[in-house]
């Protein structure tokens, strides 16, 4: 989608009086789009193919004697589109009492109302009262078709986007539409649950509350939540993403000026063609859930003392610091640009006051800078984001399906051309060992082990290459000059005192640090919840604000710098101390 | 038993506690801590219907040393929460606390600014009782709960709660008064006094019995309405038009949707329009009712307090007939009702209307003519035609000076042109005048009523404006566009054109108004309540500067004020 032909022909049509130039072999409801005009469509969705199924964007167009479907009809040279005529307003109003028909009269309980495309038209375009006196179709009405994915075949108008969605997005082609006429109906095949990692995505696409997901089921209405814009950190993907809050009191401070801590209640995906397209994976979009573990929560510095993990101010916990000797700080891949920020600028302020001072320190970790310097100087692609247009064969050691765990939405978008034909996928044990050219992409693994490193050092640095981080930020780090944490394979000594700089996400920290934290000589963690990885060996924990919490910035697995804004949580007179933002420690800990 | 044959049959034996326990039980004597609409409801407790004297607490005590269970009846605000809790310390061991109505439970609707939310943050509560408001019976329950735990308890080690502390820090309070002699004495009348008709402050400067001046202090039921009104969606905002001039949520229903509907250009039908006369016009009877029954009483005359208080129950019944609530109602829709009258209602309303007309001749011959009545009254708290409207007054207080001014007359809604009665005018615009003006218009009010029954014409009672009027029950239970339309409406609201507008009915107690501006969303921008009894509050000092002290009641309780729409 991203990387479309460059030929571009124009036309000229007119709609609703306005002039607009669009692409040749566009269809009118994208020229309308063009020219700012909303024709209402149920079916249409600019990821997927055209069907004309829902017949909900009739338009009129001068000279034919019928109504056109606005998603199906391409526009020719001097057309005239009308999108509100009488006839026009009178096709609508009849689609919608057609689809209503059978509809149930499920909106007080429908976990979609509010937000349901189908409720907004009838109230815009559709008759306020019902002519029907026959009894409704029955269908089958909460069928699981997966452990997340409930289906209600009566809701359901037949728009087939879902289908649609699984057959040519996703590919596996698990949902169908089942009998003709009449008795049409959404399902899967008899004995085979959804399996599809991108299964979330069929809920965003609904229009009404035919497919409902069981995370979010009954959990909220839609005017409840609060909107704010996002990038998934569960993987290195950064998929644009909202995350939805329910407040309790929105707006009102309680008498002891607390306002409560709102939930999360969903993740849904945002449109960036570069990035995910309309799409994110199932295993991002239901890893929220340590989000709202208040109990895990670090709210304030802690010191272990003879009874465990004690509360202290933050002053008594830097000095805890004094005289602590030698220190390595260890970043994980999950922390932001801000964040890595002030950890450089700490660990300068500390060597200024003669303490030995090492970021991520690792021999594996410097030679890898080292060779990837040179990628960085002299592949097209570089330290910026990868450029697909023109690419036409991926060289990978598995298959795009095996990808899904790792990269899940570069799986999905490369996946999609794959199976259209565009782009040739070619699985080799040893992705390094064919040679490179201009039009071939390489996708690695992360060079844990000294002969991968070396292999890679052997290389041509002129080729598209991408390793494939796991970490949000890990691209990042590296972009920062500091070598990920993911590159520790071995277990590796370290006897000085260790303060790691982590954000909890769905995942724990990497694999490489755990032996860091068994070896340290003293740990310190800077996070923002507990993790079971080093919860009994810390001596000191410092409270940071959630990733999701806070204004991020993450460099993704394509070298997408992207901003994640997050929830705008506390209320300006909340205490710092719960905060726990980086306002509050840096400037704090400068001063130890 | 042992001891008790010896002693004879006439004497029984007991433990102390439970004689004491059993002697407490069936004699409290309630502070009655008035502040808002729970208040009326406590009124009608106490009224001849529920008569809480059956339970042996007939004996309302508004001096807090001789009670010992406090009725706090209504919102708590930040401002009044410090006079609360001073009285109850003044109460005397062994106490008790009901907490009556939603707002002392939580705050209930009222989560603004201005409000505290619950009475527990400011004393030890002893009953809640839910209910918005409760009803009395709810009330006579929570007494009995009460009697029930001061039986179980134990007396002779009897544990304190008073020494609780509040959880709110209170607002200073304080005496806006600077004294114009220094010879004279500053009494506080108020916030919580009998005679001030809700929670109303009157600090008087007395020279002796004469009062040198007077400044009132309001502010004591500030909820906060016009704040609230600009985050709620038009319909949202109909349950607390009831709460503001809580004598009459009828008639301020009528007015909130009619003010919305002139945003919107909607017209009733014509049975629609016949339905809110008759709402408008039994409201008018039971606040007058009211405001008469407590003139008396605070004048002196008991009586008729019961006979009024008999009168009004018989309305609140015909109320809930067609409301389905007794007193806060919530009868209107933007653009129509919530219900049809039923033909019983009717039936019953004009059945009601025979009966009305003895007891207002029994208050006319008991008050109209009594020496004592008009010696309190006669020549009290005169107010010109000129000082009148230079101080806005309207309704029943601007018409006793002997203005004619009527919005039922003069600027004519839902069809009043179309009935035949007179407006009451007086002559000397005394409080005598004000007394007599209000027994006559409930004779108007009943006339128009019976016009209103003999003619109400049959056909829809809602607009046909399916944008906004919500679909009936029935079209919601079968139909799926009825239902959207229903669902839709109430969540997502409608959005007015922007613009503003003001619109105002003729309450029981004046020109009764809304201004709305909408700059185009599906709440108001902004929402101004036109309040007839701010204006009756802002003459008082005017009255009875240089009057003896015992005029002050007579003077206030003449202007009829009601706090709930004037501190809004």
């Amino acid at each position: 989608m991203a990387d479309t032909p460059v030929e571009i022909k124009k036309t000229k049509v007119n709609i609703d009086g306005q002039d607009v130039e669009v692409e040749a072999g566009s269809v009118i409801i994208q020229a309308a789009k063009k020219a700012g005009v909303y024709v209402p469509h149920f079916c249409y969705h600019e990821g997927l193919s055209i069907v004309g199924q829902c017949r909900m964007c009739f338009v009129e167009v001068e000279g034919q004697r019928k109504l056109a479907t606005a998603c199906s009809t391409p526009v020719a040279e001097g057309m005239k589109i009308k999108t509100n005529s009488e006839a026009v307003k009178a096709g609508q109003n009849g689609t919608l009492e057609f689809i209503l028909l059978n509809h149930p009269l499920d909106c007080p309980i429908c976990d979609r109302g509010g937000e349901c495309k189908l409720q907004d038209y009838t109230l815009e375009y559709g008759p306020p009262r019902s002519r029907m006196v026959d009894d409704k179709v029955l269908r089958d009405k909460h069928r699981h078709i997966s452990d997340q994915i409930v289906l209600d075949q009566e809701r359901c108008i037949l728009c087939t986007r879902c289908t649609r969605f699984s057959s040519e997005v996703d590919g596996r082609a698990e949902l169908v539409v089942n009998e003709r006429g009449n008795a049409s109906h959404i399902d899967v095949f008899e004995g085979h649950p959804l399996k599809s990692p991108y299964s979330g995505n069929v809920v965003d696409l609904c229009p009404v509350g035919a497919l409902t997901a069981q995370d979010f089921r009954f959990e909220a209405r839609p005017w409840e939540l609060k909107k704010h814009e996002a990038i998934c950190t569960n993987c290195s993907g950064g998929c644009n993403i909202e995350i939805h809050t329910k407040h309790r009191h929105p707006g009102i401070v309680r008498p002891d000026k607390q306002s409560p801590r709102p939930e999360i209640k969903r993740l849904m995906p945002r449109e960036n063609l570069e990035v995910n397209e309309w799409w994110m994976c199932d295993k991002g979009r239901w890893g929220y859930h340590y989000h709202n573990e208040d109990e895990n929560r670090i709210q304030q510095p802690m010191i272990r003392k003879s009874t465990g993990l004690t509360a202290v101010s933050l002053k008594e916990w830097t000095l805890e610091l004094e005289n602590a000797g030698d220190w390595e700080f260890w970043i994980d891949g999950n922390f932001p640009h801000e964040g890595i920020a002030w950890v450089k600028e700490l660990a300068k302020s500390w060597k200024e006051r003669n303490r030995k001072v090492e970021i991520n320190p690792s021999t594996h970790g410097e030679k890898f800078l080292k060779v990837w310097s040179k990628f960085i100087a002299e592949s097209p692609w570089g330290a910026g984001p990868a450029k697909w247009h023109g690419i036409q064969e991926v060289v990978c050691s598995k298959s795009y399906r095996e990808l899904e765990g790792i990269a899940p939405i570069l799986s999905l978008r490369l996946g999609q051309r794959v199976r259209k034909g565009q782009l040739k996928w070619t699985v080799v044990a040893d992705p390094l060992s064919v040679p490179a050219s201009p039009e071939k992409a390489f996708l690695i693994d992360v060079p844990r082990s000294k002969e991968a490193l070396e292999q890679l050092e052997k290389f041509s640095t002129k080729s598209n290459l991408l390793i494939l981080w796991r970490q949000a930020n890990s691209r990042g780090l590296v972009n920062e000059g500091i070598a990920p944490t993911e590159l520790l394979g071995d277990g590796g000594t370290s006897t000085k005192n260790v303060f790691l700089f982590a954000q909890k996400t769905k995942n724990d920290i990497s694999q490489g640090l755990n032996a860091k934290i068994n070896l340290a000589k003293k740990l310190f963690v800077a996070n923002s919840f507990f993790d079971k990885a080093w919860k009994e060996k810390v001596h000191g924990v410092l409270p940071l604000t959630p990733l999701y919490e806070t204004r991020a910035t993450l460099t993704n697995v394509e070298g997408h710098r992207q901003l994640s804004q997050g929830i705008h949580l506390y209320h300006p007179n909340t205490p710092a101390i719960n905060r726990g933002t980086e306002e509050m420690i840096n400037p704090s800990l400068r001063l130890i | 038993m042992g001891l008790e044959e010896k002693l004879g049959e006439s004497i029984i034996t007991t433990r102390l506690d439970t004689v004491l326990n059993w002697g407490r039980a069936n004699s409290l004597w309630p502070m009655p801590m008035g502040i808002s609409c729970c208040a009326i409801e406590m009124m009608a407790a106490v009224g001849p219907k529920y008569d809480m004297a059956r339970f042996g607490s007939e004996v309302m005590r508004f001096s807090p040393r001789q009670a010992d269970l406090m009725i706090v009846a209504g919102t708590l605000t930040y401002k009044m929460a410090p006079i609360v809790r001073r009285i109850y310390d003044q109460m005397m061991e062994p106490k008790w606390v009901m907490a009556m109505g939603t707002c002392l439970c939580t705050g209930g609707m009222f989560d603004s600014y201005p409000v505290v939310q619950g009475l527990d943050h400011v004393l030890p509560v002893d009953v809640y009782v839910p209910g918005c408001p409760p009803r009395p019976e709810a009330v006579i329950q929570a007494l009995m709960t009460i009697q029930r735990k001061i039986k179980r308890g134990s007396t002779i080690h009897h544990v304190s709660r008073s020494d609780e502390p509040a959880k709110i820090t209170f607002p200073r309070t304080e005496t806006p008064i600077v004294p114009k002699r220094s010879d004279t004495l500053i009494l506080n009348m108020g916030p919580q006094h009998p005679s001030t008709h809700g929670v109303l402050r009157l600090i008087l400067e007395l020279d002796g019995e004469n009062v040198v001046q007077c400044v009132p202090d309001i502010g004591f039921l500030h909820r906060g309405f016009e704040k609230i009104a600009e985050n709620k969606r038009y319909h949202q905002f109909i349950p607390y038009t009831d709460r503001l001039d809580y004598l009459a949520p009828l008639s301020n229903n009528v007015s909130y949707a009619m003010a919305v509907e002139k945003l919107f250009g909607i017209e009733l039908p014509a049975r629609g329009q016949a339905i809110r006369v008759i709402a408008c016009e039994l409201a008018r009877i039971s606040a007058h009712l009211l405001s008469l029954g407590t003139y008396a009483l605070d004048v002196g005359a008991g009586t008729v307090f019961f006979h009024t208080f008999d009168e009004r129950e018989k309305i609140y019944n015909l109320i809930e007939k067609l409301a389905g609530h007794r007193f806060t109602t919530s009868y209107t829709r933007i653009g129509g009702l919530a219900r049809d009258a039923s033909p019983e209602f009717l039936t019953e309303l004009s059945a009601f209307l025979k009966e009305l007309p003895q007891t207002i001749d029994e208050m006319d011959s008991l008050l109209s003519n009594n020496k004592i009545w008009m010696q309190r009254t006669k020549d009290v708290g005169v107010i010109s035609p000129e000082l009148a409207i230079s101080y806005g007054l309207t309704g029943p207080n601007l018409r006793a000076s002997g203005v004619n001014w009527d919005l039922r007359k003069d600027m004519p809604y839902n069809g009043y042109e179309k009935y035949d009665f007179d407006v009451i005018v007086g002559k000397n615009g005394d409080a005598y005048d004000r007394y007599w003006i209000r027994l006559q218009e409930m004779r108007e009010s009943m006339k128009i009523l019976n016009q209103a029954i003999d003619g109400i014409p049959s056909g829809p009672i809602n607009a046909d404006v399916p944008e906004v009027v919500i679909p009936t029950k029935e079209e919601v239970y079968t139909q799926m566009e009825a239902l959207i339309w229903h669902f839709k409406v109430i969540s997502d609201g409608f959005k007015a054109a922007p613009g503003q507008i003001y619109s105002a009915i003729e309450n029981p107690k004046g020109e009764f108004g809304f201004f709305i501006k909408s700059d185009g969303e599906n709440k108001p921008a902004r929402v101004r309540i036109h309040s007839p009894a701010l204006r009756s509050v802002q003459i008082i000092p005017e009255l009875i500067k240089g009057k003896m002290i015992a005029d002050v009641v007579t003077t206030v309780a003449s202007l009829d004020p009601v706090l709930g729409e004037i501190d809004r």
